[in-house]
């Protein structure tokens, strides 16, 4: 059987060296998990801020949280980023100039997009810690109160570690949402993995075998997360709970 | 001919879109602020173009993930196979690089360019349908299965000893129940669908965030980037009040329906 030359000579602009992008690609996808993990945890930094706002018993910070969290569900992700992205350096030189620093920046293309993907996970984990704050049973709280733990002990030895393991599905959940939303960032020109597939394919004339390329990894990549999910989520499965 | 017909209709709505956003927009123009206001028929444009786009792409992703379903849960087993993996990969890729791959990854082939199917795969919008379509019938046939292995296998066995025929006992049986149970989580789906729908706008679909971005790039002014928040922040009230209405009257309520209680017609 004969493979037809045109077809491997596409191949060959897969590969990892001066002549192919597969290494151009590699690093854009490094680039993508790398933004995934910095918006985590601005996420995570968010999410917990709000969280502590949604089981205040004041129904004003409440009412403030939980008018933050309708905003963010009906809002694309996509205009979010956006908004951020052309805020993020209006926002900076304003904060420089009333420092009086004499600095103008340009907006920093990773942290928009981190702070952007951040705040969207942040909002959408502040309701799983909600939904994991009052899964934990009372009576588990009541007992180590009873048992003489002061108040900061049974939170930070028996409320958080459950809390923990209720909130964990939830999380990885959106670690997998955030991980394709991330290629979002693409289009301010942030050079992650489906950018590095674009530039690669224009440069190339043959978007169709780079986009595909992308593709694969982002699945490799969802795959690998799913696996690693499954691991943690039987290590902290809770005998008895569930 | 048929070019012709598409073309034609797509102006007609788009003559409709226009002329409803200038009734609209005369009386508001003054409160508008002057990066919006002569811009606002655009707005209202974009905000029927994405709501047809994906009222269009819930239904019918919704008609194919039944169907997938039904495949999945009575069919041969050798068609299971390719299903289980189409949910995957359209589920593990993030819907932009499918809409890149079909629009601008496809037109690399000149055999695409040249058949049949590059009356639609040729247009932004058609190619906005399709894989608004399949990405969405990936997830409702996730969560369609879901809730089918999570009915009692009583059910199932129930139909066919009374002799019901596979397609009776799923389009009649199974499938109303599992419907049921995952109403809320297609609605969600559809909020989700809305807000991916966005991204049509960088295959040169003039949709809201289309609009919004053309706006946008003559003034700098967030508030556009605002106002376009508002509207999706709207459009999404009334894709949740559908699903409400659609679940209020089409679907026969039971008394153990949470939902209904006090409701019930």
């Amino acid at each position: 059987m004969q493979i037809p030359t045109a077809f491997v000579e596409t191949l060959s602009k897969l590969t990892i060296g001066t002549s192919g992008w597969g290494d151009e690609l590699l690093l854009g996808a490094l680039m993508t998990v790398s933004l995934a993990v910095a918006s985590v945890l601005v996420g995570l930094l968010i999410g917990g801020k709000l969280a502590i706002l949604k089981i205040q018993p004041n129904p004003v910070l409440r009412g403030v949280a939980n008018g933050l969290t309708l905003l963010f569900r009906g809002t694309p992700e996509f205009l979010v980023i956006l908004i951020v992205f052309f805020s993020l350096d209006l926002v900076l030189n304003a904060l420089f100039s009333a420092l009086q620093i004499p600095l103008t920046v340009s907006t920093p293309k990773f942290w928009a997009g981190a702070l952007g993907l951040g705040l969207i996970f942040g909002v959408y984990a502040s309701e799983v810690f909600k939904g994991a704050y009052w899964a934990v049973p009372r009576g588990l709280i009541e007992a180590s109160r009873a048992l003489g733990l002061s108040q900061w002990q049974t939170i930070r030895r028996v409320h958080l570690p459950l809390m923990w393991r209720y909130a964990l599905p939830g999380l990885t959940n959106l670690w997998l949402v955030l991980l394709k939303d991330t290629s979002l960032v693409a289009v301010i020109a942030f050079d992650e993995l489906l950018r590095t597939a674009k530039v690669a394919g224009e440069t190339e004339r043959e978007p169709f075998i780079f986009f595909l390329a992308a593709a694969v990894l982002y699945l490799v990549m969802t795959w690998v997360s799913n696996r690693v999910k499954d691991r943690l989520e039987r290590r902290v499965a809770i005998v008895g709970l569930n | 001919m048929i070019e012709s017909l598409l073309k034609s209709t797509y102006f007609w709505f788009k003559g409709w879109h226009y002329h409803i956003g200038k009734s609209v927009c005369g009386p508001m123009e003054p409160l508008l602020p002057n990066s919006i206001g002569p811009h606002c028929p655009r707005f209202v444009d974009g905000l029927f173009t994405t709501f047809e786009l994906v009222v269009l792409a819930l239904i019918l992703a919704f008609l194919l993930a039944r169907s997938l379903a039904k495949l999945l849960t009575l069919g041969p087993r050798f068609i299971q196979a390719p299903i289980t993996g189409y949910v995957y990969v359209f589920q593990g890729t993030p819907i932009l690089i499918q809409l890149w791959l079909v629009y601008y990854g496809l037109a690399q082939f000149e055999f695409v360019r040249d058949s049949a199917a590059w009356l639609f795969l040729g247009s932004g919008w058609w190619v906005g349908l399709i894989v608004l379509t399949l990405n969405s019938a990936a997830y409702q046939t996730n969560i369609l299965i879901g809730a089918i292995r999570n009915l009692p296998q009583g059910q199932l066995e129930g139909a066919q000893s009374i002799g019901l025929s596979a397609r009776q006992t799923f389009f009649k049986i199974l499938f109303p129940q599992a419907l049921r149970a995952s109403w809320p989580a297609l609605a969600n789906e559809g909020i989700l669908l809305l807000k991916a729908s966005a991204l049509v706008s960088t295959i040169t679909v003039l949709d809201l965030m289309g609009h919004a971005r053309t706006v946008f790039s003559r003034s700098y002014d967030l508030w556009v980037y605002g106002g376009a928040a508002i509207l999706y922040i709207l459009l999404t009230a009334v894709l949740t009040l559908m699903a409400f209405v659609i679940r209020r009257y089409w679907f026969q309520s039971l008394p153990s329906d949470p939902w209904f209680k006090g409701l019930s017609r």
